[in-house]
């Protein structure tokens, strides 16, 4: 078992909130060390967009974030096991939190009801430290926290929970950046600038690629890992490009694409389709996916290469 | 919201203008601009890169421009900050209304906003369809 001090520390320990003045700090930072040396690229009004979106998000969490920890404590009551606070549940709550996050991650951006959440945060077409803060304002109210309740039906405490996802929330802030290039071995492990900056990228080869939040191991396993190469240097942003910096149309404009596109279906299964169905998906196959982007993008580089 | 909780918005919203302040004195304003058609080019090179340029109309300020396609799409540029956002579509996704300055097109997605080209030339013809039909996507 672990000290109660410590144990009363982590079920209050409010990480994300306890780090904004580091974020800011570092923003300052990766802000001068891009004007010194050119790694990198900021704009004021993107970094606009971004912060305000962080900021909504804030403001979304205190009006909505309710539903997300009743939820848990709701699913807690139905327990599987009971599970203390000691470190060794500690350590399995950090993997588990962190492979419920690959997951969450992963099909937000493979079903478009969680993809009109995410998509916010996959919008701008540079990549800093301000891009970690361009975050959903209809994550909690569109249920994209179903994804860690298993973790609560197991029995891990909700407030065990709760602090690793802050603890993963802080982690990948400091991944979105291009003044970091490769570090090492940590690239076996651990997710890094370098394999995150595929994961914002539109080039073919790289979409669909990359979901962790801490540790990599999780794409490696599950057959999604690409690594970062320097012959073919991300473009970051999302297929549609967004049009805008007005922090509603960044927040809202998927679920009104989606509003949109169920006005116009014809039936259950077209419903189902615009709702549920991959981000691109059309009833006759007209509108592009990524996996139809990457399908096309493959078969171009296989009839290339024996020609050269 | 708690008192604690509006302080904390409030210190954030500071936070934010600083850092945006900051931004803007260390130089990072610049602003991107369609002067001519290899900026067209290039801008949806870099979003589609096989993609062929054919005809373009260009705004008179360099904010956007409108683009046909070697495979009969079209592609609309909007100069965003110091990148370009680039929609690539059919005819039938955008609908286009001349004005006395030029066109202004209008799509249905909320997330690329209605596009003003200002041009002391009529419309050229290759616009015309996209003129006749309403936005659908």
């Amino acid at each position: 078992m672990i000290p109660a001090d410590v144990r009363a520390t982590l079920e209050t320990l409010d990480v994300v909130t306890l780090a904004v003045p580091a974020f800011v700090a570092l923003v300052i930072i990766e802000m001068i060390v891009v004007r010194l040396t050119r790694r990198g690229r900021y704009n004021a009004l993107d970094s606009g967009a971004s912060l305000a979106m962080g900021l909504g998000n804030t403001i979304a969490g205190v009006f909505f974030g309710g539903l997300v920890v009743a939820g848990h404590f709701f699913v807690y009551q139905y327990r599987l096991f009971d599970i203390p606070w000691a470190w060794w549940s500690l350590a399995l709550c950090f993997f588990g939190e962190d492979l419920a996050y690959y997951w969450f991650h992963r099909i937000a951006h493979e079903r478009r009801w969680f993809w009109a959440s995410h998509v916010v945060h996959h919008t701008s077409q540079h990549y800093n430290l301000t891009t970690a803060l361009r975050q959903t304002w209809t994550g909690a109210i569109s249920f994209s926290w179903i994804f860690a309740l298993p973790l609560s039906l197991i029995g891990f405490p909700p407030l065990m929970t709760f602090f690793f996802g802050g603890v993963s929330l802080v982690y990948q802030f400091w991944i979105h950046t291009e003044t970091i290039q490769r570090m090492g071995p940590l690239e076996w492990v651990m997710n890094t600038p370098s394999h995150h900056r595929v994961h914002h990228a539109t080039n073919p080869r790289y979409l669909d690629a990359n979901y962790a939040g801490v540790l990599i191991i999780w794409d490696r396993i599950f057959g999604t890992f690409v690594p970062e190469r320097d012959d073919d240097k991300p473009r970051y942003g999302v297929i549609s490009n967004l049009g805008s910096f007005n922090p509603f149309r960044v927040a809202f404009h998927e679920w009104a694409g989606i509003f949109r596109d169920v006005r116009s279906a014809r039936s259950v299964r077209e419903v189902f389709g615009y709702v549920f169905g991959r981000p691109g998906w059309s009833p006759d196959g007209s509108r592009k996916t990524s996996r139809s982007i990457k399908a096309e993008w493959e078969a171009r580089e296989a009839a290339r290469v024996p020609a050269e | 919201m708690s008192q604690e909780q509006l302080l904390i918005t409030l210190a954030s919203g500071g936070a934010v203008l600083a850092l945006i302040l900051i931004a803007w004195a260390l130089g990072f304003r610049d602003a991107a601009r369609v002067a001519n058609d290899d900026d067209v080019r290039r801008a949806i090179a870099g979003h589609e890169p096989a993609a062929t340029l054919g005809a373009t109309l260009i705004d008179a300020r360099g904010r956007a421009a409108l683009a046909q396609l070697g495979d009969g799409r079209f592609a609309a540029v909007r100069a965003l900050g110091d990148a370009f956002a680039v929609r690539v579509f059919k005819a039938g996704a955008a609908r286009i209304r001349p004005t006395r300055r030029g066109v202004i097109v209008t799509f249905a997605d909320i997330g690329f906003p209605s596009l003003e080209i200002r041009s002391a030339v009529a419309p050229p013809d290759w616009l015309a369809p996209l003129m006749e039909r309403r936005a659908r996507a």
